[in-house]
């Protein structure tokens, strides 16, 4: 059913319920993949899907003083990466509407209040979003959104073909949208939303 | 939703085979608490899947694995519920959020304390303007006499032989001073009116918070070998361990069954029925021949059958909400909205034409005005007249 597992798994968890890091490491790179893979598949977002995989191992990590007392230390993972994803996809789910809606009012985009306490905070959060964008898809972002270039114009500047860049954009707006959606319980919702009523206003 | 549809989106999804609105239909599904196990099934079957590695970026490996290192060693918990953030935030940036979403219409209203409202021109006279609850209680004692919390001095109450100390919106009972156990025992009523809510500890030192138009009938010792309260409308309760003296909150001739734990039981009947929700510990439901076991995260539903008692998941945020100083609703219908309103607001609701079949789902602060919930409200296409306390919906 699965993989096979490490070969001095019991070994390494016993170290690690010592709180050795390097062998948590070595049980981190071994099974990160996988629950990256279950995150993306989940998500479709490179950005959370990363968090997924902190969330998880942290998870792991900080339970680790009874860990050797795990049988089947795979399928205790799985349940973790189980609960920890029901959870972030449900968090996702609740804000979808919120956030593809601000979207089709460009708001989130760019909020240029500067008067605004709550424009500043908006922008902090789209911000962190595009901090995370992995390197080509940050790039694209913020020329085309930023800079207001043209697809082509950006497709000249990066050496790219057209279609890449769209393909890039299309995913950059996917990332943001969907680390807005899990971020916006906290100070994110009401920013989101007041730009929305700047709109509705 | 049957399974089938629920899983047929989510495969699609997962295969990124679904359109636009199969997406938000999904979105919808999964939002829901009574979906849980179904999509955590899902999640399960999903992980036996072979081909489920994707590879994850080799750079990010070391900064995650530094986080979770440092995470660990700053003992800050990122797992804890986002609701108890968002309140946080609320008291920090000292503004009044207020949020609410509904069909297709979502937008915010913000009110800064250190600026005035805009007025709101809801009918051509000018109203009062209608304030929301506050600590308001009334005591009564063994021998009839009431008193007016609000309106005394903190500070020890003469009440029989108890013990009884105010402190702000709190009362203390103190259990602690010797009881003679020939003396018959008194029993006091705390109870709240509409738009009024209160704090109680009990002499076993079990806390009782009190929502508006609720009373709670209790002895100012617990003698015997019972701790029996009786309760009508909603509180939350935090009972003191005492394995030797089980709790009991009765309840319209339901019985809560707790040995030391945190539940909100909402007796109101708004929906025709009692709801008991468990967050910490454990508790059994009595009602007529049947029982039922709580576990935390549940929520006991007993209706017009009182022999049947119905039990299943629920969103433990949404029920607490009230005792956090928020309204949260999901997937509330307006009925259940405006009846919550009504007794904050202490304002009479009045249909007219049809009630308005439209499903709501948001938060708002208790302490918003009654015009700014109303405003919102309005947004989604339902009209509303204030004349003085009655609120006309049509």
């Amino acid at each position: 059913m699965l993989q096979p597992n490490l070969n001095n798994e019991k070994e390494l968890l016993l170290l690690i319920s010592k709180s050795d890091e390097q062998a948590f490491t070595r049980v981190f790179d071994f099974y990160r993949n996988k629950i990256y893979g279950l995150a993306l598949k989940l998500t479709h977002s490179t950005t959370v899907a990363e968090e997924i995989v902190e969330d998880v191992f942290l998870k792991v990590w900080l339970r680790r003083a009874t860990l050797n007392e795990i049988e089947n230390f795979s399928a205790y993972l799985f349940v973790v990466a189980r609960n920890e994803t029901y959870k972030i996809l449900k968090q996702i789910a609740k804000n979808y509407k919120i956030v593809l809606l601000s979207e089709n009012n460009e708001s989130l985009v760019h909020n240029n209040s500067e008067d605004h306490l709550i424009g500043k905070e908006l922008t902090s959060l789209l911000q962190k979003a595009i901090e995370r964008l992995p390197h080509q898809q940050k790039q694209v972002y913020k020329l085309m959104k930023e800079e207001d270039l043209k697809r082509g114009e950006v497709a000249e500047l990066l050496q790219l073909q057209p279609e890449t860049v769209k393909f890039h954009l299309a995913q950059a707006m996917k990332n943001i949208r969907t680390y807005c959606m899990l971020h916006l319980n906290t100070i994110g919702l009401m920013i989101l939303l007041s730009a929305l009523f700047e709109i509705v206003k | 939703m049957p399974a089938s549809r629920l899983e047929y989106l989510f495969n699609c999804y997962v295969q990124h085979n679904c359109s636009e609105k199969e997406e938000e239909e999904l979105m919808n599904l999964l939002s829901r608490s009574e979906n849980e196990a179904k999509v955590k099934k899902l999640l399960d079957e999903l992980i036996e899947n072979k081909e489920l590695e994707a590879s994850m970026p080799d750079e990010t490996a070391p900064s995650i694995l530094q986080n979770i290192f440092e995470k660990d060693k700053a003992q800050v918990v990122t797992i804890e519920k986002k609701g108890s953030v968002f309140t946080l935030w609320m008291r920090v940036a000292a503004a009044v959020v207020i949020l609410f979403i509904s069909g297709t219409a979502c937008w915010v209203l913000f009110k800064n304390k250190d600026k005035t409202t805009a007025p709101v021109a809801l009918s051509s006279a000018k109203p009062s303007p209608v304030l929301p609850g506050g600590n308001h209680a009334i005591l009564t004692l063994a021998d009839g006499t009431r008193i007016v919390l609000d309106s005394i001095q903190n500070g020890n109450i003469k009440g029989g032989n108890a013990n009884i100390n105010k402190k702000g919106p709190l009362l203390v009972y103190d259990g602690s001073s010797g009881f003679e156990t020939n003396a018959p025992v008194t029993y006091n009523t705390l109870a709240t009116p509409r738009g009024g809510q209160y704090q109680l500890v009990l002499p076993d030192g079990s806390k009782v918070w009190l929502n508006a138009s609720s009373s709670i009938h209790f002895p100012t010792a617990f003698t015997g070998n019972q701790r029996n309260v009786e309760l009508t409308g909603e509180a939350y309760f935090e009972v003191a361990k005492n394995k030797e003296k089980p709790f009991h909150v009765n309840v319209k001739g339901m019985q809560v069954e707790v040995l030391g734990t945190h539940f909100n039981v909402n007796a109101y009947g708004d929906e025709g029925n009692i709801k008991t929700s468990l967050l910490e510990g454990s508790v059994k439901i009595k009602s007529g021949q049947a029982s039922g076991l709580l576990k935390p995260g549940e929520q006991a539903i007993l209706g017009g059958n009182v022999n049947k008692i119905e039990i299943k998941k629920a969103d433990m945020s949404e029920v607490m909400a009230w005792k956090n100083g928020l309204f949260q609703f999901d997937d509330a219908g307006i009925t259940t909205i405006m009846q919550e309103i009504s007794r904050w607001y202490d304002v009479e609701i009045v249909y007219q034409g049809e009630i308005p079949v439209r499903r709501f789902e948001g938060k708002i602060s208790r302490d918003a005005q009654l015009s700014d919930v109303l405003k919102i409200l309005e947004l989604s296409d339902v009209k509303f007249k204030v004349e003085g306390r009655t609120i006309v919906v049509e």
